[in-house]
């Protein structure tokens, strides 16, 4: 198990690396001058010029390359033009909130699709199976962006019991970070005044960037469950007498949850994307408002920041799901 | 007198004998999915969605709104008879410009549809069927694109490109193909070992011949069910490019430009922002059913037994 | 002495897209207390559907139109779930063709023969086992079916162990509820054959001692002569003819079992032929009249094509269903 995972860090780093790359290749392949796309649009030649060669881009692609990687392994990811702070600083951050909205997001969407998808599968085709299909499909061709404004309508505006956007309201104050989630963070310090608040602002970006991704668990997870509802060894379960309670819950879904979990890895990764949809929408402070904000002022580096984060956490996350899935299936373990 | 032997020759079978189990097979396709509700929804608002898109122009009933008006004295209204999805802030008719956004969201999911598929379906037979170091190298590509999530690629590709359409649909595109290299790799990967690749081989077949004849006809049905799931989430991704600013601009009638735009008249003008949206989600809705429904005729498997 | 398992005139037919299978069409069979009942018959003559069945355990859509079943004076028709668990396991047990897939692969084999001694339990309402009680109630039961290191194989995973073990332990996971009749669909069919040499030896010994009463079913005769005393021959959804082994091994009645035994190839005779039966199993929505096997019989006649034949007593426990049987 252990070289299993320790292998899986090898091909993470190696992957990084070729992201790395690929988003060297992004900015010099694209037509235009690299100076000016960093440089911005508003800089006069002479400012294009001095960026050029600062930043070395009259030197030799290869040798631009070896400087870009090593900046980054230093941790340097350059500076925004609209702020001038260094990249990463403003990524550290965001990255907090982001993080705290995905995973209630991801957690409402595993509890939620799980439960339904299992519910599903065992009184398939009645009412309450074509009820869930008809809203796991709808779920994910729901345009993100569409459902916010809607609740936001419902909710905010129309029957004003939930607040419109951002983190906190204006007036609050947040807890001193420990944790750096606001919800955590308040409910550790005692301020239970905030976490409801906090609580009340993170209801409906959570709704919305979760429904996607419930939509596709609830839709895995009942697919699965019905086929291993067919196999011999749940045929012999049952003709060993043990009671259909344990059947689903127990020995089903074990064997239902495997591509569940890839499934997980999977939407883990659209909701990462998405988050530059609902973050927009709802004002959130994170890492997809600032790369939407900086991509609108053609502020390059930021955004070129904000894509290594999220594919780091995107393998990061798959990682972890091959991990399971070794976990899970004994049989490939020897992999 | 000679005796001839006599011959009887059996009947020359007729069309519908000699195609019989063929015949059956689509029967019982067409039975399987005009029996399911959710598949026949879904080719019916594929199906209005395509006649929007065609006969656009002609139904929309202010035609001269489409790219945009200057009717400032009609500026804002809410639904009614005469504008049944209201009118925006340049005063022109909602609902024409979004039956005329059909057409433009056609086009964008053709487009990124196929040149994703037209990229990533030949890479992957070849990866499939060739091995070895071209697999090797064309598999690592396709994983590095696959290492980050689609939306946040395109954003970086848009960035760096610039925002407009045309730019919007080259990112999508380049987003898009991983997953045909993905998903005809893995299939030609056991159709190759089958006995029939085997014998035309023993015959003297060339390469692409059995790639064009034998493997790639395999491969249809699982091509032909992402592709029209792709449709619409290639629509639904351009819509939400759109919607950030980098996509389609306006005066272009793009369902997610408009909800751009609307986003600023909130809340008071709630229409501008709802019917464009509702538009793009029956849109991304019925291609999603269709997909599944083809999914679950085509793909024996997941039937239910 | 009653019969342990009767099952009367037993019709069964399922709904299909292209119209109904009438896979079951009258089957008259009775297994008595302690006997080693074998049934024979090709793939799709519907023995595999007639044993699940008996355990309520056959196909989701069949639907019995006909007939009944009877287990020791108690019906065995339309029973609700809580009811089944109270027999499956306990009273009738089962076990399998291929036991790489009637394991569960994620679990150890611990865990799932642990599980199916606690449901017995349950089910019979006796007070839950301690865990010391299940693991002692494991290992006997391993030991039963001569696993020689239970430990080892209780900690294992399926897909770590040989076909022959596996099949054992299906035969211990069948035992645990102590059940008195035991059904085996074609366990010896998937195993090499020095394997199914043991697992035989092994199922005539648990029948000795435990005296256990066995419908086995199979299309290897070799395997059923090996442990049947009485042997039903099955075609097309009909028992064709019923009696004891050796009896109907030396000299089949039904035009079906000569043609069956025929076609098999004999090491130890002069050199032949292999004779083959001319035809295919018929389809099951349109059915044959009459008697189902009357399209590949050499010595059918008008009445064959009439009239279905009933199954006529020819001997001492030796039955036949064919109009041309005692001529």
């Amino acid at each position: 198990m252990v070289m299993f995972a320790l292998r899986k860090i090898m091909v993470l780093f190696g992957t990084m690396l070729g992201l790395a790359a690929l988003t060297f290749i992004i900015t010099n392949v694209a037509p235009g001058d690299p100076a000016r796309l960093v440089a911005g649009p508003n800089a006069t030649s002479d400012m294009v010029e001095t960026i050029r060669q600062e930043y070395g881009l009259d030197r030799p692609l290869i040798e631009q390359f070896f400087i870009y990687m090593g900046d980054l392994l230093k941790g340097d990811l350059g500076r925004s033009i609209i702020t001038t702070r260094p990249v990463t600083d403003e990524l550290l951050r965001y990255v907090p909130a982001t993080l705290e909205l995905v995973f209630a997001a991801m957690t409402l969407g595993i509890i939620v699709g799980v439960s339904f998808g299992i519910l599903s599968a065992v009184y398939k085709d009645r009412f309450i199976d074509q009820v869930t299909r008809i809203f796991s499909i709808s779920g994910v061709a729901l345009p993100a962006f569409w459902f916010g404004i809607l609740l936001q309508l419902l909710f905010s505006v129309h029957w004003e019991i939930l607040p419109v956007s951002g983190q906190l309201p204006l007036t609050t104050i947040p807890p001193e970070p420990i944790t750096h989630f606001l919800l955590i963070d308040s409910l550790l310090r005692g301020d239970f005044e905030t976490f409801k608040e906090a609580l009340s602002h993170i209801i409906l970006p959570a709704i919305v960037l979760s429904f996607p991704c419930l939509a596709s668990i609830l839709r895995v997870n009942r697919a699965e469950m019905i086929e291993v509802l067919q196999s011999d060894y749940i045929v012999a379960a049952r003709a060993h007498g043990i009671s259909s309670f344990r059947i689903i819950m127990i020995y089903a879904l074990k064997n239902a949850l495997l591509p569940t979990l890839a499934m997980i890895g999977l939407r883990f990764g659209w909701m990462l994307g998405s988050t530059v949809l609902v973050e927009t929408v709802f004002d959130w402070p994170g890492i997809g408002l600032y790369a939407v904000s900086s991509a609108l002022n053609s502020d390059f580096k930021p955004v070129v920041g904000v894509t290594l984060v999220i594919g780091f956490l995107f393998m990061i996350t798959n990682m972890l799901v091959d991990l399971a899935y070794a976990w899970v299936d004994p049989r490939l373990r020897k992999a | 007198m000679s005796t001839e032997p006599s011959i009887t020759l059996p009947e020359t079978p007729s069309f519908r004998e000699r195609h019989a189990s063929t015949i059956r097979q689509w029967r019982l396709y067409a039975h399987l999915f005009s029996t399911s509700f959710s598949s026949m929804l879904g080719l019916a608002l594929v199906v209005l969605f395509l006649i929007l898109a065609v006969f656009g122009p002609w139904l929309a009933p202010y035609p001269e709104d489409t790219m945009g008006a200057v009717k400032l004295s009609q500026r804002l209204l809410p639904p009614s008879l005469e504008h049944p999805f209201g009118t925006d802030e340049m005063g022109a008719d909602i609902l024409s410009r979004v039956i005329v956004g059909a057409r433009t969201s056609l086009w964008i999911g053709l487009i990124i549809t196929g040149l994703g598929a037209g990229i990533g379906v030949p890479l992957g037979l070849i990866a499939g069927y060739r091995g070895g170091f071209i697999r090797a190298a064309i598999m690592r590509v396709t994983d590095l694109f696959l290492s980050v999530p689609g939306l946040a690629l395109a954003l970086a590709i848009v960035a760096a490109l610039g925002p407009g359409i045309t730019n919007c649909i080259i990112a999508l595109a380049l987003v898009w193909w991983p997953g045909y290299v993905r998903l005809v790799e893995s299939k030609t990967l056991s159709v190759k070992e089958e006995l029939y690749v085997e014998s035309a081989l023993a015959l003297g077949a060339t390469t692409p011949w059995i790639l064009w004849r034998h493997i790639l006809p395999n491969c249809m049905t699982p091509i032909i069910v992402k592709a029209s799931m792709d449709m619409g989430m290639a629509i639904l991704s351009a819509a939400s490019l759109g919607f950030i600013g980098l996509g389609a601009k306006p005066p272009l009638p793009e369902w997610g430009a408009m909800i751009s735009v609307a986003r600023s008249y909130m809340p008071d003008w709630w229409w501008y922002s709802v019917f464009p949206g509702l538009a793009i989600f029956l849109t991304v809705l019925g291609f999603n059913l269709l997909g599944d429904g083809l999914r679950d005729v085509l793909d024996p498997r997941s039937r239910s037994r | 002495m009653t019969a342990l398992l009767r099952i009367e005139n037993y019709h069964l037919d399922i709904p299909t897209f292209d119209g109904v299978l009438r896979v079951l069409d009258g089957i008259d069979l009775t297994v008595e207390r302690g006997e080693t009942l074998g049934i024979v018959g090709e793939s799709g003559c519907g023995k595999t559907v007639l044993v699940r069945s008996i355990l309520g355990i056959g196909p989701k859509r069949a639907r019995r139109t006909k007939g009944s079943m009877t287990f020791d004076s108690m019906s065995l028709d339309d029973l609700s779930e809580a009811e089944w668990r109270k027999i499956r396991g306990v009273k009738i047990s089962m076990i399998f063709q291929d036991p790489m897939t009637y394991l569960n692969p994620l679990f150890t084999i611990g865990r799932q023969l642990s599980d199916v001694i606690a449901a017995h339990g349950r089910a019979q309402g006796r007070r839950p086992l301690t865990r010391e009680e299940r693991d002692q109630r494991c290992r006997q039961l391993l030991e039963q079916v001569q696993i020689r290191d239970p430990e080892r194989v209780e900690a294992s995973y399926p897909h770590q162990l040989s076909g022959g073990m596996r099949q054992r332990i299906l035969i211990a996971m069948a035992l645990a509820g102590e059940p008195k009749l035991l059904i085996a669909d074609e366990p010896t069919t998937a195993l090499d054959v020095t394997i199914q040499a043991q697992i035989l030896d092994l199922m005539r010994d648990l029948v000795d001692r435990l005296g256990l009463t066995v419908i086995m079913i199979s299309h290897d005769v070799g395997a059923i002569a090996a442990i049947a005393q009485r042997v039903a021959v099955m075609y097309a959804g009909v028992v064709v003819e019923q009696g004891p082994t050796h009896e109907i091994l030396a000299s089949p009645q039904h035009p079906y079992t000569q043609g069956l035994l025929a076609a098999l190839p004999d090491i130890e005779g002069e050199i032949h032929p292999l004779e083959a039966i001319p035809g295919t199993i018929p389809n099951l929505i349109h059915p044959p009249s009459g008697c189902r096997f009357h399209p590949r019989c050499s010595r059918a006649t008008e009445i064959c094509k009439r009239e279905k034949p009933e199954m006529r007593s020819i001997g001492a426990d030796h039955a036949v269903a064919c109009h041309h049987a005692a001529d």
